[in-house]
């Protein structure tokens, strides 16, 4: 615990430093700032972390945290898990205590290649044991009665919008409604559910593509106003854009294939988007199906096979593409299951559970300690760290602006990255 | 509506006028002189038609009585018909005769369609009565094809010499005539063959292919198994899917695990018959009031393997319960398929991808069943003969009623132990209508009463929803007041009903009644042998069909609008000549029958 | 990248030169500047959808007061069209899918012989905004739809008194239950923030006081209820006064705050002159002014607006950005086509305009917010798939009958008549030439619909 305590106050002060040095430079460079508290960090930190992109998969109706991540030694799991346990020899162990489930073979893989963060217990004071209040408190930061329709990351995209340039500050991946975390009032993401909507089908289909560039490029264009201008650079920016995916989707022959699973499916389209340079910064996708209430074992194991396998899949594309530190893969989900399984053959809702980022950037292995299973809270594992540590670190480290607005509080970042400047 | 469909028939009808021919002027016998086309056809032909002349089509008493129906007639008045009628009878002055007469003149012996596996290539036959009759028809055509050829409005031809006999082609394929046949191929290299067959005699023929001979048999069998005054059919076809299948054309039906269990349900056992069958064949027969077509194939029940015992049931004989009568049916079915079977295998049907998704299917279902093991417990009470009836409902038009009107439905099943089990889903019915209300209300739905009653030894468990006595807004009602679910157990059968009324409908059925006409009825058709088992049966009826579309006529009319973007006037116009389909058929009944034989057989009953 | 504010030096400010005198007083045609088809056209996008040929020939003939007439004129008395859809309408609520009667709309708002009041409706959507993703209650949005289209260019204070008891907007603000021991302050936070005037006009305490005054409305069998039991009858101090108890009393004095017309007209400024730049609050002076001799209502300040000078000058035609409403509707009024309205009710979404589905109670920020790398390849691929479904007809026929009535006869032409009737602005010269000779030899039906789909992707199909 003391080394935790140390490794945090060195990360922190390390990444101050970085920022400020950072911000300096921007100073000097721009000549004049915003006298806005907050955005001299925002304007100035988009040169250095430019690149960096965010995906949050949420695993959608509570994801069986002691079961993904399992003290396969603990006696204590064993009694609470009788039937649903895993056998200590089908665990994929990771060290003398904690191990993988025997689906997350691509988690193993990733945590073998130093690309994956796992922090333990992580969860919320009172935890809300309903599916969508809980996931309302995942997504805005706040409790029902406060009554927030904004989600943390609308309300991050909406303040630093320019990050990500002409184009989509963030996008979000499916059919079903858009996650509350990515509303804003003053920030619209767009939904994707095909790689298609980034193709100008006129351009696909014709050999007109050659022909309109020019049209598309502004020197063309007296007569500039700046409305005019600045659809001439989202035109060219979309043209652009459009062409670079093309480009990508007809040389993917020889890179890594994506599993055809839903999930693999959409990561498959991330990764492409990632590849054809777009500015975007924020890649929401999610995976239903997590409330397993009966006959958990094999619904588990499929899920979490889905998941390790399209996120493994999605880090060994960025791996070819040499872009694994320009991004990190967050996954969540709105809590863990009980302890002890049910009756018949599942588990109920619980509170605090792992959460998982992999990226090259990640502080590869366990972070915190495995919660206790005989120190519970009615029923359910304690957590020890707060979520909104985990979005602090992502705001304030990953994306270097300020988090407390976009919090709603000051949050200590937890030391999950490896950001310290040479 | 499909007009564009027959605008398509009837233009293709002058197409293969046009494109039409060649005179033939060689003298002298030759071996192909008194051949029948099979011996023409080249023994790599895989898939071959028999039609009977058209002036026998043209005259069947079932075509004059369509023809002379009113939604024909009405059909014609159409403004698409209308305008591609104008073509054709443009074409007709040219030709100085009716299409369809010179196409019955040129086929007055039959024609015949195949298609080749070597060359890739179509080819039909057409044999005229004799050279000179064929000879004026061919002058005809070629005298207007020439013509719009000329002026462009047709494809450019190119006649020409092949061992001195004429043909004409064009970039759609090649004509020929061969004394009295007349040839017509997409592919030049086919056409030789076959030319070169008529001059030369050939010895690897169509007739030649053991498995032709054996479907021709099956169906002159069957032929000659429908009895007195039986339909004798007016054409006949063969497939060859064992050569089909060893060149591989359509891979994906013949290998590999399913991936769509909604498919592998429906179909599965079928596909399992064309990965093993050595040949289909198929015949086409009419009637006074009706028409049907009928698959025929070899089988062996083992070919369905045990992982597809549950379509055809142990040795093949599971068999389909009769269907009920009901009061206002749209679809009747009834089916042998035992679905807690194909759930527990389908490790071995289907992918990894698929099993993922039914072990995230179970477990869900199984939450919501309270508990019981969804493939095992609920799946595996029922036994394998399932029955579904949909009909028209009919509503208290006095009351609020629905603002949408939709079916009732209902499935019949046969409990394995009724005992126990009736309890048990029942107590399973009524958690799930608790679910149903809990999340209604979160979304402002009115909540469904629970009540029970019991009523000549059939006890029923019903859910409905109660119209608010004082509530005004409710009219009309949401499409949720067409449901009233309802479980129904009477013996060892249960019925799970969309509505209260029907459930009792089917309650009250005589079930010997039933089982006496379904062995009537098989004594009479006659298809295959009569120790052949109904492994499902499928009827649809228009008349309440037709209801139900004119109760709905004002949303389906409101659906046009916004997704054709059409006005009311063009809307209702279409509407219009959807219910023409309905005064023109009267009934369409799919059966399958399994024995040493598989037939699956398409039945359409046109109205009187 | 012209995208940031931050990055490019200060603009200079159009409007800080523009005479608010000459610029509100009434345009009038001259040698010069006459009323043409270009200018009809700027007109029938600005106070419609966009006009086909034949309607800009027909206001050209009518001349130019009497083409405002018609817009300002009120909807014909048993418009046999208008009857139509209204029954269109009932039957959709009656089956109860809020998509369908968005759907609904759009092909109103395609068909409507009176398009000012359409957009007006378009305008308070998006100024009271409601979704139905929270009031998936079809009645209640159609209703509310209607109410704001009978005040669409009326008065403002009976519109804002009428939405104020308004169901959907009410459950939208989850005020439906405003209990007196705990005032839900939604409502009156969004009146005076978004509905009547702006942020910096109100504190804190006017919003809890005001909270108070509407406490007791409830909703109940889908019907505003006022509930005296829970009715905060005491005394509230809101801007001042210490008068007001009732709800009715709270609006009427929030209608009286001098913030409440300069903030409609800066919002109409917006919505029909130009997204951008703010004008200074002294060019909005006179119509603010018109707007209180007026008491509110807005009919006078939006002709006003219509028939300006400034409305006419050449640097504010082309001078928005089209919303994709504008974009889709425009486009099908243009080439006098139909379509599958649900097709393009679903399509529109993922372009960020989904009517009865605004993103958030602040509705759509319009403007460069309509604009990034996704929506405009979806704009474009729209326009293009809107030209593609079997469902759309031109003038009752397909694109190459419609082209020939056109008497577009060849591939040049046909850009020719696609750019006048569909775009604002010209594309530049050399570009459309660069176009052609890749398009020359393109042939019928399908050259048409590729045509269309390729000057869809100009950024000068985005203006309007």
């Amino acid at each position: 615990m003391m080394n935790e305590e140390n490794f945090r106050r060195l990360s922190r002060f390390a990444i101050d430093r970085r920022t400020f040095i950072q911000g300096s430079c921007g100073l000097t460079a721009l000549g004049a700032a915003s006298s806005l508290h907050g955005s001299w960090l925002a304007s100035t930190a988009s040169k250095s972390t430019s690149n960096r992109i965010l995906i949050v998969i949420q695993l959608t109706g509570g994801n069986d945290g002691l079961n993904t991540v399992i003290p396969y030694r603990n006696e204590l799991y064993r009694k609470a898990r009788p039937k649903l346990g895993i056998p200590e020899a089908d665990v994929l162990k990771v060290d003398d205590e904690l191990g993988f489930h025997p689906s997350c073979r691509g988690l193993a893989d990733l945590m073998e290649a130093g690309q994956l963060a796992v922090v333990h217990g992580v969860g919320y004071p009172f935890p809300n044991r309903s599916h969508f209040e809980s996931m309302d408190i995942w997504h805005t930061c706040y409790r029902k009665d406060a009554r927030v329709r904004e989600g943390w990351l609308g309300r991050f995209m909406a303040q630093h919008r320019n990050l990500a340039d002409d184009d989509a500050m963030g996008l979000h991946f499916g059919r079903e409604d858009q996650p509350l975390a990515l509303a804003s009032k003053n920030l619209q993401v767009p939904s994707i559910a095909a790689i298609e909507q980034f193709r100008l089908r006129i351009a696909d289909e014709t050999s007109i593509s050659e022909a309109m560039q020019p049209v598309q490029e502004a020197e063309n264009r007296e007569d500039q106003n700046d409305l005019v201008a600045f659809v001439q650079a989202g035109s060219s920016a979309a043209w652009n854009a459009g062409k670079r995916i093309q480009q990508v989707l007809q040389s993917n022959q020889e890179l890594p294939p994506f599993p055809a699973t839903q999930l693999g499916e959409k990561l498959s389209v991330v990764a492409r988007l990632i590849t054809a340079s777009l500015n975007t910064r924020i890649y929401y996708v999610t995976l239903d199906g997590f409330d397993t209430h009966a006959l958990q074992p094999a619904a588990h194991a499929s899920l979490l096979r889905q998941w390790s396998e399209a996120l493994a899949s999605f880090m060994k594309y960025l791996d070819v593409q040499g872009r694994t530190d320009d991004v990190l893969v967050f996954t969540f989900s709105e809590f863990g299951r009980r302890v002890a399984e049910n009756a018949s053959d599942g588990t109920d809702h619980g509170a605090a559970a792992p959460v998982f980022i992999a990226g090259g950037s990640a502080r590869n292995g366990f972070l915190g300690s495995h919660p206790s299973l005989d120190d519970l809270d009615d029923g359910d594992l304690k957590f020890q760290f707060d979520f909104r540590q985990i979005y602090a670190t992502f705001i304030e480290h990953w994306f270097g602006v300020e988090g407390d607005e976009i919090l709603g509080a000051k949050f200590e970042p937890s030391p999950f990255l490896n950001l310290i400047p040479a | 509506m499909r007009i564009r469909t027959s605008s398509v028939f009837v233009c293709s009808g002058i197409w293969l006028l046009t494109f039409v021919t060649c005179f033939g002027r060689a003298m002298g016998q030759v071996p192909g002189m008194d051949s029948k086309a099979a011996e023409l056809l080249p023994d790599t032909t895989i898939a071959y038609v028999e039609m009977a002349p058209l002036s026998q089509v043209m005259d069947h008493p079932l075509v004059k009585h369509v023809m002379s129906s009113k939604p024909y007639k009405t059909l014609l008045r159409n403004p698409e018909v209308v305008k591609a009628r104008g073509g054709l009878t443009l074409a007709e002055f040219a030709l100085g005769d009716k299409v369809t007469s010179l196409l019955a003149k040129a086929s007055e012996r039959g024609s015949y369609l195949a298609v080749d596996a070597e060359t890739q290539g179509v080819v039909m036959l057409m044999h005229a009565q004799d050279e000179a009759t064929l000879n004026d028809v061919v002058t005809r055509v070629m005298n207007l094809a020439r013509q719009q050829a000329n002026n462009g409005s047709g494809p450019a031809l190119k006649e020409g010499e092949y061992r001195s006999w004429k043909y004409v082609q064009s970039d759609q394929g090649v004509a020929a005539v061969m004394r009295d046949w007349l040839l017509l191929s997409n592919k030049a290299e086919l056409a030789k063959k076959i030319v070169d067959a008529y001059l030369d005699g050939r010895e690897a023929n169509l007739q030649g292919n053991p498995r032709f001979t054996e479907a021709n048999a099956l169906v002159q069998n069957a032929s000659a198994s429908r009895t007195h005054q039986g339909p004798k059919h007016l054409a006949w076809a063969f497939i060859d899917i064992e050569t089909v299948r060893r060149l591989g054309v359509a891979p994906q039906a013949f290998t590999g695990k399913a991936d769509n269990p909604a498919a592998e349900l429906l179909f599965g056992g079928l596909l399992a018959i064309l990965k093993q069958t050595p040949f289909l064949s198929s015949e086409w027969t009419m009637s006074e009031r009706s028409f049907s077509l009928s698959w025929l194939s070899p089988h062996d029940p083992s070919w369905a393997g045990a992982e597809r015992e549950f379509f055809f049931g142990p040795n093949g004989e599971g068999e389909a319960k009769p269907l009920f009568t009901t009061s206002q049916p749209i679809l009747s079915a009834s089916i042998y398929r035992n679905i807690s079977e194909m759930w527990l295998r389908a490790g071995d049907l289907f992918n990894q991808e698929v099993n993922d998704q039914i072990s995230q299917a179970e477990s869900g279902l199984t939450t919501l069943f309270s508990g019981r093991d969804f493939g095992e417990d609920i799946l595996g009470a029922i036994g394998p003969e399932l029955r579904l009836v949909v009909g028209k409902q009919d509503f208290d038009d006095s009351g609020p009623h629905p603002a949408v009107r939709l079916p009732q439905f209902a499935i019949v099943a046969q409990l394995r132990d009724p005992k126990t089990m009736q309890k048990e889903l029942r107590r399973i019915f009524q958690s799930l209508i608790g679910f149903l209300n809990v999340v209604g209300a979160m979304n402002g739905q009115p909540p469904l009463d629970l009540d029970s009653e019991k009523e000549s030894g059939v006890t029923y468990t019903m859910a409905t929803y109660a119209v608010d006595a004082d509530a005004s807004y409710t009219d009309p009602l949401p499409i949720q007041f067409n449901f009233s679910p309802c479980l129904g157990f009477k013996d060892d059968m249960v019925i799970l009903s969309s509505t209260v009324g029907l459930a009792k409908e089917l309650a009250a059925a005589d079930l010997s009644a039933l089982d006496h006409q379904q062995h009537a009825s098989a004594q009479s058709s006659g298809v295959v042998a009569d120790q052949a088992k109904k492994n499902t049966i499928l009827e649809v009826h228009s008349a309440a069909l037709k209801a139900v579309l004119l109760e709905n006529r004002q949303q389906i009319i409101a659906g046009n609008m916004i997704s054709k973007g059409q006005t009311e006037e063009q809307a209702d116009q279409e509407f219009q000549s959807l219910l023409l389909i309905a005064d023109l058929l009267k009934k369409v009944a799919i059966v399958l029958n399994v024995g040493s034989e598989v037939a699956l057989q398409l039945t359409v009953e046109v109205q009187d | 990248m012209g995208s940031y504010d931050n990055e490019r030096p200060p603009q200079k400010n159009l409007f800080d030169e523009i005479d608010p005198q000459w610029a509100w007083s009434q345009w009038s045609p001259s040698g010069d500047d006459p009323w043409n088809r270009q200018r009809a056209a700027h007109l029938h996008r600005r106070a419609g959808f966009g006009a086909s040929k034949a309607d800009l020939d027909n206001s050209v003939a009518k001349g130019f007061e009497a083409t405002i007439e018609q817009f300002f004129a009120a909807p014909p008395e048993n418009d046999p069209l208008m009857r139509e859809s209204e029954q269109l309408a009932r039957t959709i609520v009656a089956a109860r899918d809020p998509k369908q009667l968005a759907s609904w709309w759009l092909r109103w708002m395609r068909f409507a012989p009176r398009p000012l009041i359409e957009k007006m409706t378009l305008f308070w959507h998006g100024h009271f905004a409601t979704s139905a993703d929270k009031v998936p209650d079809c009645e209640l949005m159609y209703q509310q739809n209607q109410l704001l289209r009978n005040h669409a260019l009326g008065d403002f204070a009976k519109l804002a008194h009428g939405i104020a008891k308004d169901p959907a907007m009410l459950l939208y603000l989850d005020s439906a239950y405003n209990r007196k021991a705990h005032p839900n302050e939604n409502f009156a936070r969004e009146l005076v923030e978004l509905f009547c005037m702006g942020e910096g006009n109100y504190t804190e305490k006017d919003v809890q006081e005001l909270a108070r005054c509407f406490t007791g409305w409830e909703i109940r069998r889908n019907r505003f209820r006022f509930n005296p039991y829970q009715h905060d009858d005491g005394l509230k101090s809101i801007f001042g006064s210490n008068a007001i108890r009732s709800g009715e009393e709270a609006i009427d004095l929030v209608l009286q705050q001098p913030a409440v017309p300069r903030f409609l007209v800066a919002k109409l400024f917006k919505f029909f002159v130009a997204d951008e730049p703010a004008p200074p609050p002294e060019l909005l002076e006179p119509l603010t002014k018109r707007l209180i001799d007026d008491r509110l209502n807005v009919k006078g300040v939006v002709e006003q607006i219509i028939m300006s000078r400034l409305m006419f000058d050449p640097r504010i035609i082309g001078r928005k950005i089209r919303s994709p409403i504008e974009l889709a509707i425009g486009t099908l009024k243009a080439l006098e086509a139909t379509t599958n309205f649900r097709f393009l009710a679903d399509s529109i979404q993922l372009l960020g305009q989904n009517v009865f589905y605004p993103p958030s109670v602040k509705g759509w920020d319009g403007g460069r917010a309509w604009i990034n790398s996704s929506t405009m390849v979806g704009r474009a691929n729209l326009v293009y798939a809107l030209m593609q479904n079997e469902a759309t007809r031109f003038a009752g026929g397909s694109l190459e009958d419609w082209a020939r009535k056109q008497g577009a006869s060849d591939v040049a032409s046909f850009i020719d008549v696609v750019v006048s009737q569909c775009m604002a602005v010209a594309p530049p010269n050399a570009g459309l030439e660069n176009i052609l000779r890749q398009a020359k030899d393109w042939r019928g039906n399908a050259a048409w619909t590729k045509i269309i789909g390729v000057l869809a992707a100009l950024p000068e199909m985005q203006l309007g």
